[in-house]
């Protein structure tokens, strides 16, 4: 469904230039119209994922979804701000931000409350926050070109962030949105798409714990769609989640890959996919004992 | 945590009993509860929903923001995730949940009483007040003429913004109130705005338009939170209802002059138009304790809760919006449970929200 990583460039590359003169509207309402970009309906863009995109970072991904691109940073554990409260639990301080020239008209390029609050909501529950206590995690999401479904791309690319930060999650995070054109579900709504969209519904879910972290709807639906759409969206996550594992251990043993030399981001990595596995075997929670003792020792410098 | 004071007697008895029948079993060991049966048929009797206590009738066109329901908890912030509670409390309430008896006397299921007021605010196009019971909210929709968008000509636009009063929490001093504002702004705007296209709105957009792509009518709807007792998103649902069937929009002659661009207006301040606002929809928060999920949760309740979601629901049982909330993550089908749930619940809620609004209508029309 989603995804052709291999066949996806590797490194950021603008997609030609949108055609400049505006098509004649697409009638949604048809039931055999064509999607722009000649995919089926319950078909998602080829997605390219990557860890470790910024070297300043604490762990960082990149996310290209189409034209949407997305790259996020995560910073810290750092000491809680002073004036907050004592909380036994970490925070998670997610800041959304959109590049000036991410839409068509010229932006403002400032935070989105709206969006900042919602990826909160989606992570906070995959998140062990118990394991930094009295400490703060910060996110910074950028989209650098927004092409629809921004969101569920920024929460995808967090969740991979965090895991290459080394920040203990239940599992990966996956989002996936679905519009509601006329009689159709169309899966992974592009910007045209969306703005003719009579209804919209996004889901983000950790697929290996099949549960559901962020649920939105808007717009009239009646249950069986409901029930459709979910059944879409869970099936497009759980294919999704495999595609950011893939990209963990790509990250973690082509040596080839651009940013992964630093043994320190290895080892990072390392942690997490440990993590991944012991959930993988069933386990809920991770062994603390496992993610503390790394497997592959720091390569020592001759004395 | 005090009782709660506005209980009829057989609830308080049946509270009684719960509490004596809890403290007999853990003396004795014993699983079946002493007094079960009775108290089973006790609260049936009493009907789904309880009836709306007697109430003085409120002074026409004033703002009474004296709260004649008296406040359950004074010494405790009514905030969501900041109400202390001790060990035995939390258990209190959690076991009543599972039990189908809240500490209120009410089920799971169970609204407080609504009370609706209209036309509180003389200023604005419609307005209303509604308690849930100490959670108060006032809704007031303002309309104004302006510009269509371009992308839509033949629509009017729709704004909603919510305000968290300082006078309900001291948290909400400066811009404390700004997240939870933010919070219900949004929930609100999803709940009851549509989609992008404008399909699936609870207020018929197109009924806005004046002089397509000149003119249509901005309708503003504030909510103001006076007091904050639990369940606010439900409340101010409720009152933008309440406020939208109160609102008249005054009648427009539009006149061309010959070859000006701009439409001359007139605008009529004797003739009003109403809204049609049989597809408002209604929000329900179902707040998940435990195994089970209630509605209209106190801030007690709430404290406890895992994870809610709000579904909006019109009146042909389409769901028109949904929000989560809480961190813990819900298993698909859980969801589609509470989602279906919260239908059913609405419909009740819906036939009980009109029969008020029809009352308090009638009773500010007298």
């Amino acid at each position: 469904m989603a995804g052709k990583s291999a066949s996806a460039p590797m490194t950021y590359n603008p997609s030609p230039p949108t055609q400049k003169k505006k098509q004649k509207q697409p009638i949604f309402q048809d039931v055999d119209w064509v999607r722009a970009d000649d995919r089926g309906f319950h078909q998602c863009r080829p997605a390219f994922m990557r860890s470790g995109a910024v070297n300043a970072a604490s762990g960082s991904a990149y996310a290209e979804f189409g034209n949407t691109k997305v790259i996020v940073s995560i910073f810290g554990p750092r000491e809680s701000k002073k004036a907050m409260m004592y909380s036994d639990i970490g925070r998670l301080n997610c800041s959304v931000s959109f590049t000036t020239f991410s839409t068509q008209t010229r932006g403002q390029g400032s935070d989105h409350k709206e969006f900042s609050s919602m990826l909160h909501k989606a992570l906070e529950g995959a998140v062990i926050l118990e394991s930094f206590p009295k400490t703060t995690v910060d996110i910074f999401a950028l989209v650098l070109e927004s092409g629809g479904s921004d969101l569920p791309v920024i929460i995808s690319c967090a969740s991979l962030a965090l895991a290459d930060a080394g920040i203990m999650m239940f599992d990966l995070v996956t989002s996936v949105s679905v519009s509601c054109l006329g009689k159709n579900l169309v899966i992974d709504p592009t910007s045209e798409e969306e703005s003719d969209q009579d209804g919209s519904f996004m889901i983000s879910c950790m697929p290996s714990r099949n549960e559901v972290t962020q649920l939105t709807i808007t717009g009239e639906w009646s249950t069986s769609k409901i029930h459709e759409a979910m059944e879409l969206c869970l099936d497009a996550c759980s294919k999704l989640g495999k595609i950011m594992r893939t990209s963990i251990i790509l990250s973690i043993t082509s040596n080839s890959c651009l940013y992964c030399k630093n043994s320190g981001i290895k080892r990072r990595g390392l942690e997490a996919l440990e993590q991944m596995e012991c959930l993988e075997l069933g386990v809920t929670k991770p062994h603390l004992t496992l993610l503390t003792t790394p497997r592959i020792q720091p390569t020592q410098p001759d004395p | 945590m005090s009782w709660p004071t506005n209980l009829d007697l057989g609830q308080k008895e049946a509270l009684v009993r719960r509490a004596h029948s809890t403290v007999k079993r853990t003396e004795s060991g014993r699983e079946k509860e002493e007094g079960g049966e009775q108290r089973e048929g006790r609260l049936t009797q009493e009907g789904k929903w309880r009836e709306r206590q007697p109430q003085p009738q409120p002074q026409q066109q004033q703002l009474e923001l004296r709260p004649s329901i008296p406040s359950f908890h004074p010494s405790l912030p009514s905030f969501p995730g900041m109400v202390g509670l001790s060990v035995g409390e939390k258990h209190f309430i959690q076991g009543g949940i599972a039990q189908d008896l809240r500490t209120d006397g009410r089920k799971r299921l169970h609204y407080r009483p609504i009370s609706v007021e209209t036309s509180v605010i003389p200023q604005a196009n419609g307005s209303a007040r509604v308690r849930l019971g100490a959670t108060d909210v006032i809704v007031s929709v303002k309309a104004e003429l302006g510009k269509p968008s371009p992308f839509q000509p033949s629509k009017g636009k729709v704004a909603i913004f919510v305000d968290c009063s300082p006078t309900a929490a001291p948290m909400f001093e400066g811009r404390g109130g700004e997240e939870l504002s933010a919070e219900l702004s949004v929930s609100l705007q999803r709940c009851l705005l549509g989609g992008k296209s404008g399909e699936g709105a609870g207020i018929d957009l197109s009924s806005l338009m004046v002089v397509e792509g000149k003119l249509c009518w901005d309708l503003y709807i504030d909510g103001l939170v006076v007091s904050s007792d639990g369940n606010l998103l439900d409340a101010l649902g409720a009152a933008i209802k309440a406020a939208l069937s109160n609102t008249g929009i005054p009648k427009v002659n539009v006149a061309f002059a010959s070859s000006a661009d701009e439409p001359e207006v007139d605008v009529s301040d004797e003739e009003f138009l109403q809204f049609d606002t049989s597809r408002v929809p209604v929000i329900v928060t179902l707040t998940k304790v435990g195994r089970h999920y209630i509605v209209d949760a106190t801030p007690e309740e709430e404290s406890q809760m895992s994870s809610a979601i709000s579904v909006s629901v019109n009146r042909l049982g389409n769901i028109c919006g949904l929000t989560k909330r809480g961190g813990a993550g819900l298993d698909p089908s859980v969801i589609l449970d509470m989602v279906s749930v919260a239908k059913h619940v609405s419909q009740q809620l819906i036939s009980v929200l009109d029969s008020e609004i029809f009352a308090a209508e009638s009773a500010a029309d007298s």
